[in-house]
């Protein structure tokens, strides 16, 4: 459990035993500044928002070639979630947590809605989904982001120390683990592919264009 | 002897001035250089599908446009020889503020550099194959399909190649915070290299990547060589 004086610390300076005297722990309001739970929150935020971009990232190819518009949303969407997870991670404080709450509770009512009545644009308005190991994690991991945000947004502002505890250390080596098992999952259930989606069973027709050289080669 | 003492460190700083300069301009060129490649690539490469058979198709475009084909992968080829140093160059001005970006984002990236030599190896492969016009199209075909939907190879190109886009955003977050770009056309960068490998099927967004990648590296290229000369401070070995 970290205490006020280290969070009173400038950036990057390791907490002396003067530094943790009990009259340096409180701040300006003579409330304590410990907030340990801010650290943990922000990692795990950011291990969220990684695996969820990643799962995006591996996606984009497979949806571009369903619709072009679709390809440019996951894009797009995968390196926000990406650059967020990075920023998150890198330093406090977390960076707007609230515009990335609400998009990515925005991209969750989204899948909902393609997985139910089927979005109305695209190859195949109003038609719905499969459901995907993918997309569930994927929407589990995003659903974590707006949980986290929102109970890092109702906390009061406080300096966050640089310095994690052991037991944060702990709390966050398991938000890793975690992220990294179901991200894994997710990924494993939906392989990378190069250029593009992979079925056996046939070639695509008028891929050689001289069929006499075929008929005769083949 | 005091004469050549006193001349010992204006020598140096001479010297110092002189490979600011150098690297500078160096860097910038390979900055502008690099993204133009790309998108000459971008340009240049046949149209082939990434739906199902997509292997089919990828083997069918350097079969049927084989010299288009052939230029454009040599042109990637090249864009990525030249991106690199690029991006060191990007990571050189992302160094004397935010250190730590700076580092990941060049060791990511340039580890994620060698999946688009290994994308290029396939590429060139492929070239081979569609080139040579006596193979049998049809077995041909099937090893194509085969080779793309190995997961042997799929995976570990995947993930190395997920490290260039991660490494280009880091680097993108510190060029952000640096004041070098504003964020948007920073994540352009890892927006255009990404979107460059999933619109193999629509040429405008194939070029629309390229134009991407040309306007953030390419503008810091730009200003780079307008920019003063500045010596990023070195780190000396340690002692042994």
């Amino acid at each position: 459990m970290i205490r006020g004086p280290q969070a009173a610390l400038p950036v990057g300076e390791t907490p002396t035993r003067a530094d943790s005297a009990p009259k340096e722990a409180r701040g300006e309001s003579g409330r304590v500044l410990s907030m340990p739970g801010v650290a943990v929150i922000r990692w795990w935020a950011g291990f969220a928002s990684l695996g969820a971009g990643l799962i995006h990232l591996a996606v984009v190819s497979e949806h571009a070639a369903e619709w072009w518009l679709y390809g440019v949303f996951f894009l797009v969407l995968a390196v926000v979630q990406l650059a967020w997870a990075v920023q998150a991670m890198e330093s406090p404080p977390l960076p707007v947590p609230r515009p990335f709450a609400a998009m990515n509770a925005a991209v969750i009512g989204l899948w909902l809605v393609s997985r139910t009545v089927g979005l109305p644009l695209g190859p195949g308005p109003w038609t719905p989904e499969a459901v995907g190991t993918a997309d569930i994690v994927c929407s589990a991991l995003e659903a974590v982001v707006v949980v986290l945000l929102v109970l890092a947004v109702r906390r009061p502002r406080v300096d966050e120390s640089r310095a994690l505890t052991r037991p944060q250390r702990g709390m966050v080596a398991i938000g890793a683990v975690g992220v990294a098992v179901v991200t894994g999952v997710a990924l494993a259930a939906n392989p990378p592919v190069l250029y593009g989606n992979h079925e056996h069973g046939g070639h695509a027709t008028g891929v050689i264009s001289d069929a006499s050289e075929l008929d005769r080669l083949g | 002897m005091a004469t050549v003492a006193a001349a010992q460190p204006e020598e140096a700083g001479s010297s110092a001035e002189s490979y600011s300069h150098v690297e500078r301009i160096g860097f910038a060129v390979f900055m502008i250089v690099g993204p133009l490649i790309l998108l000459g690539a971008t340009i240049i490469h046949p149209k082939h599908g990434i739906r199902v058979n997509a292997g089919s198709e990828y083997y069918g475009a350097a079969y049927n446009h084989t010299t288009r084909f052939y230029i454009a992968h040599t042109l990637f080829f090249l864009a990525g020889a030249t991106l690199l140093p690029a991006v060191i160059g990007l990571t050189r001005l992302v160094r004397p503020t935010h250190p730590k970006a700076a580092f990941w984002g060049l060791v990511l990236s340039a580890m994620g550099f060698v999946s688009w030599g290994a994308f290029d190896g396939m590429d060139f492969m492929t070239y081979v194959a569609g080139s040579d016009k006596s193979l049998n199209t049809s077995t041909m075909q099937d090893y194509i399909d085969e080779a793309l939907a190995n997961q042997g190879v799929a995976i570990p190109t995947g993930i190395v190649f997920t490290l260039l886009v991660i490494g280009l955003i880091v680097i993108c977050l510190g060029l952000h915070r640096a004041g070098i770009l504003n964020l948007g056309l920073a994540l352009l960068l890892p927006i255009g290299i990404v979107g460059i490998l999933s619109f193999l099927e629509y040429p405008p967004l194939e070029i629309a990547s390229g134009l991407c990648v040309c306007a953030s590296v390419g503008l810091v290229g730009l200003r780079q060589l307008r920019a003063p000369d500045v010596t990023v401070p070195a780190q000396g070995a340690a002692p042994m």
